[in-house]
């Protein structure tokens, strides 16, 4: 071995040559820590540890930040849906996504890449399976399941609930929840795809519809915000067929200014209701 | 359709960004590991001024790798290969060639297990 010829000084015995090195600018020092050794040891330990910890609390802001940007780009990429009526594939990728966000937010030791792929990944899941679902009924079905019936006809399928793992108090609790209080009540009862139930009564249980009183009821069309908070909005004006004109003769009409409105609703009929903001104390 | 593009496009840059950080892994651990094989042979061979120059070399380079690394590995395991590195140049300077060559080897086996944490295997996977 070639190393006999060469001192053989255990680490301890090498660092204890650093002492002599310790208030010198040894090049070594200056390259591989930024500064030199001796200025590193002459801060206070309690100072270096606070500017660490500032440090951790800054890139975690800004990291949360940057995830929450993220978060809602992929949210408004998966669709509307995505915040409503949950489904199979929808409910895991909404549970995933929470869960892999906060292992980079929380842990400054992780690459932001690493909580950015699994998103990205996750996001292009979900709208392929969205698309391949829209596409494809048999695809659907294997990822959403079907429709169950577990009132068929007025009879309970007790077989169907027994599938389902649905008791008798979830049963009535759903039924419920959508103003039924009786079983009886009840034609047709579907838990949907989503988990939600469906109801449909008996004819007999049914309220009677305009239609069917045959009285005529006059259709003021869609009802919408046109100012809020002093602010008109030309997108609801367009929504009832108003214009800014019609809005600002009303305005003069009632002689009260925008600035005072805080809310304003208006009709297609050219029906409105204004309420005027508060006197400030 | 536009959601199916924005699929599309973040695909082809997922593709880009994994395939980026297998290649330059493994190209930083081949050049990593080749330097550090020359310093520990340079240092065996009692040439210690090269050696010291190289493992000078691996420390200056392994700074300019890791902010890159840094970007998508866990910064652990890149912390324990700095602080391998940044002892070797002290290590040769005082002639501590034994536990030179064995910092060196510990330095090999850190940057191959980064290399190999990065790789698409069957047992990285499971």
């Amino acid at each position: 071995m070639r190393f006999d010829r060469l001192k053989s000084p255990c680490r301890g015995h090498v660092f204890s040559f650093l002492d002599r090195f310790i208030n010198t600018d040894f090049p070594p020092f200056r390259v591989l820590c930024g500064s030199s050794i001796s200025d590193k040891m002459n801060k206070p330990p309690q100072e270096e540890h606070t500017i660490s910890g500032d440090k951790n609390m800054t890139i975690s802001f800004i990291r949360t930040l940057l995830l929450y940007i993220v978060i809602i780009v992929a949210v408004r990429l998966m669709g509307k849906r995505q915040i409503s009526e949950l489904q199979t594939s929808e409910l895991v990728v909404t549970l995933l996504i929470s869960d892999i966000a906060a292992i980079p937010m929380q842990d400054t030791g992780q690459p932001l890449v690493s909580g950015f792929i699994p998103i990205a990944v996750l996001v292009m899941c979900e709208i392929l399976v969205s698309g391949l679902m829209l596409k494809s009924t048999k695809f659907r079905k294997l990822i959403c399941g079907r429709p169950i019936i577990v009132i068929n006809d007025g009879k309970v399928d007790q077989k169907e609930m027994r599938r389902l793992r649905m008791s008798t108090e979830d049963l009535s609790e759903q039924l419920r929840q959508k103003n039924v209080f009786s079983l009886e009540d009840v034609a047709y009862a579907i838990v949907e795809t989503n988990g939600k139930m469906s109801i449909i009564k008996k004819t007999d249980k049914e309220q009677p519809t305009a239609g069917m009183l045959g009285v005529a009821l006059p259709d003021t069309g869609l009802e919408t915000v046109v100012i809020s908070d002093g602010v008109i909005s030309d997108f609801s004006l367009q929504l009832c067929n108003k214009s800014r004109e019609w809005l600002e003769g009303v305005l003069r009409g009632k002689n009260i200014s925008t600035d005072q409105i805080f809310i304003m609703t208006a009709n297609r009929k050219g029906d409105f209701n204004i309420i005027k903001k508060d006197e400030k104390q | 359709m536009k959601r199916l593009w924005a699929c599309a496009v973040i695909l082809v840059l997922l593709i880009t960004v994994c395939t980026y950080g297998t290649v330059k892994t493994q190209k930083v651990s081949e050049q990593m590991t080749k330097t550090l094989e020359s310093a520990r042979q340079a240092a065996l061979e009692g040439d210690l001024e090269t050696a010291q120059k190289l493992s000078q070399k691996a420390a200056d380079d392994w700074h300019g790798y890791h902010e890159v690394l840094c970007t998508f590995m866990p910064h652990a395991p890149l912390e324990a290969v700095d602080q391998t590195l940044s002892g070797l140049p002290m290590l040769c300077y005082f002639e501590g060639t034994d536990q030179f060559g064995a910092d060196c080897d510990r330095g090999i086996t850190q940057i191959m297990y980064l290399n190999e944490s990065q790789l698409p295997s069957i047992e990285n996977i499971f």
